[in-house]
């Protein structure tokens, strides 16, 4: 880790003044953001301030929920392509499969291990069949889950450990070739150690996302952040730093803020 | 704490707690007491309902009636009480009806749930839950208006009333229950899986066909099963519309009868006594097919929470 800069930031996430709300009650209000890739930005708040709302704003995915609204402008780097997302920019499934989200608790699909990335994959990508086992060991890989599961493939997904399922849900994203990972509290239902496999594993995919984590820990967003945004009642209201999330003066500032 | 705050000592504070907890526990027995005898109740006619009907159809047994009865042919004025073309043609018709309504049922809950336009999903459940609420009759009466004339008109060899029309009329009658049980399976599945399969970047198809359909197997078996034992057991549409002749039917136009119609029929006139064994004989029957449905339900229902779903919130 270490307090260590990239050399050269790409922006590939630019958010202004966004207003989303559902069935006429705002929620996120003229809400300001930058991100970059190769930079992992943790989102801390109240349980209730608009953080999941914010990330679900990234992917379009608000507009599954009746009544949703979304105003502003959202601009996402895809492809080395800047792209105004709620104009129309690319079709949804497109749009999603370019930025993958990870929730709260494993979803995984009905069917084995294999089944589980084997399926968006065919699906979304369209890869062709004789090439899905190559890209489901790859992305297994890429989530450090391949020496867990690779003598269990066939196994129903159900049968992981709750760690283990999270990463595989992470694995199913990578598979599909996301460019940026929204993140909702990945860890908030695994224990501590299976926590800490999977910031191991967002840290080492950092380089070459743009990672937007929201988390419900402190400490996780001390190990984990490059920057941190606090959310207060569906706006940003602070901005970290890394140095400045670990100095312990902010830190008690920060508790109270959040907790 | 409330009581507490009520009552001026502890004391009383406690016997009123005790009393309450009394009150609650009277409470809790008597409703123990009602659902036990609701139980008994219901089991116990059920046992009863096949005492008798074993015990009207044991003469079949004991005199020797039972080949005579399980034979091709209905003749009862020449001594000819066989009943199996009557069981035939409760399959065929049970089996056609479902043939229709199924996939019918199938297409629409797919309608509703992803393939067609959202908009349309409210109107069409509710044309589907309006025609639950219609008694069994009205639609035999309507396709004696309705569909008779026109399987005549298009058919002249046929009189109209025939196993083509009484399946149709059939499939209508059980596409509300068929449809009913796939949509709650379906919407229990869709809370689950939606935002998830919507992030992967799955459409409203693909997510039905790959993700909800496997997990919603158990809600599909069970309209199957179901709406087939309702299509075996309904009485009214087959009297009405299939023309009751006793035979095997060769063709779609060829008229049938079905146990329950036959039943109905036997009941309705004067008949022999042998002619009554053989409607003990039907219904035990129907009734052994239903006891098979509902064990086969009942197997379903039973197995373990769906497993591969993972965890969910
Ligand atoms: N689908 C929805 N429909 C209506 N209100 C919603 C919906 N999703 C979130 N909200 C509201 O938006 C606010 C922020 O929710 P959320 O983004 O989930 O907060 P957080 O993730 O920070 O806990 C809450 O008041 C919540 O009730
Ligand atoms: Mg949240």
């Amino acid at each position: 880790m270490g307090p260590k800069k990239p050399v050269d930031l790409e922006p590939t996430v630019l958010v202004k003044s966004l207003h989303v709300g559902f069935a006429g009650r705002e929620v996120l209000h003229n809400l300001n953001a930058k991100f970059n890739r190769g930079w992992l930005a943790v989102v801390l708040g109240r349980s209730g301030s608009g953080k999941t709302t914010f990330l679900r704003a990234l992917n379009r995915l608000n507009e599954c929920f009746p009544r949703s609204a979304t105003r502003g402008s959202l601009k996402l780097k895809l492809q080395g392509e800047w792209r105004d997302i709620y104009r129309n920019a690319m079709p949804l499934p497109e749009l999603r499969r370019r930025v993958g989200m990870v929730f709260q608790t494993p979803h995984l699909l009905p069917g084995s291990i294999a089944d589980n990335l084997a399926l968006p994959v065919k699906l979304v990508l369209g890869v062709p069949r004789r090439n899905i086992a190559s890209r489901v060991e790859w992305a297994l890989e890429e989530a450090h889950l391949w020496d867990e599961v690779k003598d269990r493939l066939n196994a129903p997904a159900h049968t992981l450990s709750g760690g283990q399922q999270q990463r595989l849900c992470l694995a199913r994203l990578l598979a599909l070739e996301p460019e940026i990972l929204l993140l909702d509290e990945p860890t908030a239902s695994l224990d501590f150690r299976a926590a800490l496999k999977v910031e191991e594993l967002l840290l080492s995919l950092k380089e070459r996302y743009t990672i937007i984590a929201v988390s419900h820990s402190l400490s996780q967003a001390r190990r984990l952040a490059d920057e941190a945004l606090i959310f207060r009642d569906g706006s940003v209201v602070q901005r970290l730093s890394r140095e400045d999330l670990q100095a312990p003066d902010t830190l008690q500032a920060l508790l109270e803020e959040i907790f | 704490m409330l009581i507490q705050g009520q009552a001026s000592s502890p004391r009383t504070a406690e016997t009123v707690l005790q009393a309450h907890w009394r009150h609650l526990d009277r409470r809790q027995s008597g409703i123990k007491g009602l659902l036990l005898g609701a139980t008994i109740l219901s089991c116990g006619s059920v046992l009863a309902i096949l005492g008798f009907l074993s015990y009207f159809a044991l003469p079949i047994f004991s005199e020797g009636h039972l080949a005579e009865i399980l034979s091709w042919e209905w003749r009862p004025f020449q001594g000819k009480f066989g009943i199996l073309p009557m069981a035939v043609g409760s399959l065929s018709l049970a089996v056609t009806a479902m043939g229709v309504a199924y996939p019918l049922g199938l297409g629409i809950c797919g309608f509703a749930h992803g393939l067609g336009p959202r908009c349309l999903k409210g109107p069409l459940m509710g044309l589907i839950n309006f025609m639950t609420s219609i008694p069994t009759v009205i639609y035999g009466f309507v396709s004696v208006i309705f569909l008779v004339p026109l399987v005549r008109g298009a058919f002249p060899e046929s009189t109209g009333y025939s196993w083509l029309t009484a399946a149709l009329t059939l499939s209508l009658m059980i596409l509300p229950t068929i449809v009913l049980l796939v949509h709650a399976q379906l919407q229990q599945v869709d809370a689950r899986v939606r935002l998830a399969s919507a992030a992967l970047g799955f459409s409203p198809a693909q997510t039905l066909l790959w993700v909800m359909r496997p997990l919603a197997f158990r809600g599909l078996w069970a309209a199957a099963v179901l709406g087939f034992s309702r299509a075996l057991g309904d009485t009214i549409i087959a009297l009405m519309v299939a023309g009751n002749a006793p035979q095997v039917p060769n063709s779609l136009l060829d008229s049938i009868r079905t146990l329950t119609s036959h039943i109905a029929l036997v009941v309705a006139t004067d008949s022999t006594s042998q002619a009554y064994q053989s409607i003990f004989a039907s219904g035990l029957i129907l009734f052994g097919v239903s006891i098979a449905v509902n064990l086969t339900l009942r197997r379903l229902q039973s197995r373990a929470a769906l497993p591969a779903t993972g965890r969910h919130d």
